[in-house]
């Protein structure tokens, strides 16, 4: 969506169909979470990425 | 129009706006946790947003297009109420069932900082459980479900190739006959993620798995042995070679301490070498003395300051990177929570034992009832979903809110009485605001 010249929409909202997964947190990154990313750090928040 | 009506409500600035700045020429750029919405504008309505001066935009339809990314909200709207609403609706609706299943406690290994307690570890779940553990989800699937996520962990879950066939198979079924979506996954120690298993679990679409490599192989061989004390590591790596190539998404977790936490570059080496770490994600844990860990190794422990110190100095980002772009993808609001603290979520072991958190598995008094008589308001399973931050005055005041569940895992703050939102706000929000600005970099 960028349809005013104004205000460009980078990334519209989120489909947040489904809001979460239930799944563990903490010893187990969901399949569809970012899976992929690269961490070189410990997680010390739980942020739920897509 | 809708403009005319939108523009003559009483608009405020969302508490959930993330402030960028100009990362473009005179582009100017906020992002909003609820929504995920990433927005360039001049620096007139950048300033007008970020100082909740938005009560007379210049042009009407500025509300609609900022109403629509929840930049702005309508001003007698409270924001965490919202979010309060939003998660009982997920409850009630059962949006998301979770489901980690324990079929069990059984080990082929004897790691030396273990922490699961149970006195029988041989069985494995009997056939009236599992039938149980479908009529759970059974009852639980309703029109309005959205998602059932299976993880199965251990004990060593390929010790019980049987019951992993036999209830992966059904609750497959069961969520393509409610057309629901589907996800699997298995946290294994790799010894026996063989090809016969690689095929049978890619068969019952549990296609993403967890293993523990806890450095390189001499390293990892002293402290995951198999029970006789045989080495693991080589076995493990070649499996986990073959999973990848047949498709599954495997991540690999080292457990740190002082002991093996100067080893992780000589282990990223030795995965590069026999081509796996260009495919895989690794993450790293702590080890901890929780539960019935033996004593001998506080000695090793690592606190998180420490050991973040340490691996900041390694600077790790450049000895992972990929040969492809990754792409950064956005957080997504947690209404849902873990399978600790999600409403619809439940560990089941193998004799039908209930647990909310899996660092509780085999803690008897952890355990919140069975699976023939699930029963959501004990005690046991109600301080897991009921721990909230909503409720604490700086979350409610942080912008990362919708995004996230407090100062790390629920277990601390539950079982070990620690208070789990003293987080050092200011740091991880630096680090996220760095992130969102990749995120910016990636769509230029």
């Amino acid at each position: 969506m960028s349809d005013m010249r104004d205000i460009t929409f980078v990334y519209d909202i989120l489909d947040t169909t489904v809001l979460g997964s239930g799944g563990c947190a903490c010893t187990y990154t969901e399949p569809d979470s970012s899976s992929t990313s690269v961490s070189d750090d410990l997680q010390v928040m739980i942020i739920r990425p897509v | 129009m809708m403009e005319c009506g939108i523009s003559k409500k009483g608009w405020k600035t969302s508490q959930f706006n993330e402030y960028l700045g100009e990362l473009k020429k005179e582009r100017w750029v906020v992002y909003n946790n609820l929504s995920g919405a990433m927005i360039e504008v001049k620096r007139d309505l950048y300033d007008s947003i970020r100082n909740n001066d938005v009560k007379q935009l210049p042009k009407p339809q500025y509300y609609k297009a900022l109403s629509h990314g929840k930049f702005i909200v309508e001003e007698n709207i409270d924001e965490v109420e919202e979010i309060k609403k939003t998660r009982q609706n997920a409850f009630e609706a059962v949006s998301v069932i979770g489901l980690q299943i324990v079929p069990t406690l059984g080990c082929n290994f004897k790691c030396t900082y273990c922490y699961e307690q149970a006195q029988d570890k041989t069985k494995l779940m009997r056939p009236e459980v599992m039938d149980a553990v479908i009529d759970l989800v059974n009852r639980k699937v309703k029109s309005t479900s959205q998602y059932l996520n299976t993880m199965w962990f251990g004990g060593e879950p390929l010790l019980a190739v049987d019951c992993i066939q036999y209830l992966g198979k059904a609750l497959f079924r069961l969520s393509q006959n409610n057309n629901i979506q589907y996800s699997a996954g298995i946290v294994t120690n790799g010894y026996l993620l063989n090809e016969k298993n690689v095929g049978m679990l890619l068969q019952h679409k549990i296609n993403a798995c967890q293993v523990t490599i806890d450095g390189p192989e001499e390293i990892h061989d002293r402290r995951r042995m198999l029970k006789n004390g045989g080495k693991t590591w080589r076995t493990i790596v070649d499996n986990v070679k073959y999973a990848i190539s047949k498709g599954m998404r495997v991540s690999i977790r080292m457990n740190l301490d002082k002991i093996n936490i100067n080893s992780i570059e000589v282990l990223l080496k030795e995965l590069e070498e026999v081509q796996i770490l260009k495919h895989v994600r690794v993450s790293f844990g702590l080890v901890s003395h929780f539960g019935n860990a033996c004593r001998s190794i506080e000695n090793t422990l690592l606190t998180l300051p420490e050991a973040n110190s340490i691996l900041k100095q390694k600077k790790l980002k450049d000895l992972l990177r990929k040969p492809r772009e990754e792409q950064i993808k956005r957080a997504v609001p947690d209404f849902i929570g873990c399978v600790a603290t999600g409403a619809h979520s439940v560990i089941v072991g193998p004799e039908g034992e209930l647990y909310k958190c899996s660092k509780s598995i085999g803690d008897e008094r952890e355990q919140c009832g069975t699976i023939f008589g699930m029963n959501e308001a004990h005690p046991n399973f109600r301080k897991w979903v009921d721990c909230s931050n909503l409720e604490v005055e700086p979350c409610k005041r942080c912008p990362m809110l919708p995004i996230c569940r407090g100062n790390g895992c629920a277990f601390h703050y539950v079982v070990e009485q620690e208070n789990i939102f003293t987080c050092n706000q200011s740091v991880h929000h630096e680090k996220y605001l760095n992130k969102l600005i990749s995120l910016y970099e990636q769509k230029h």
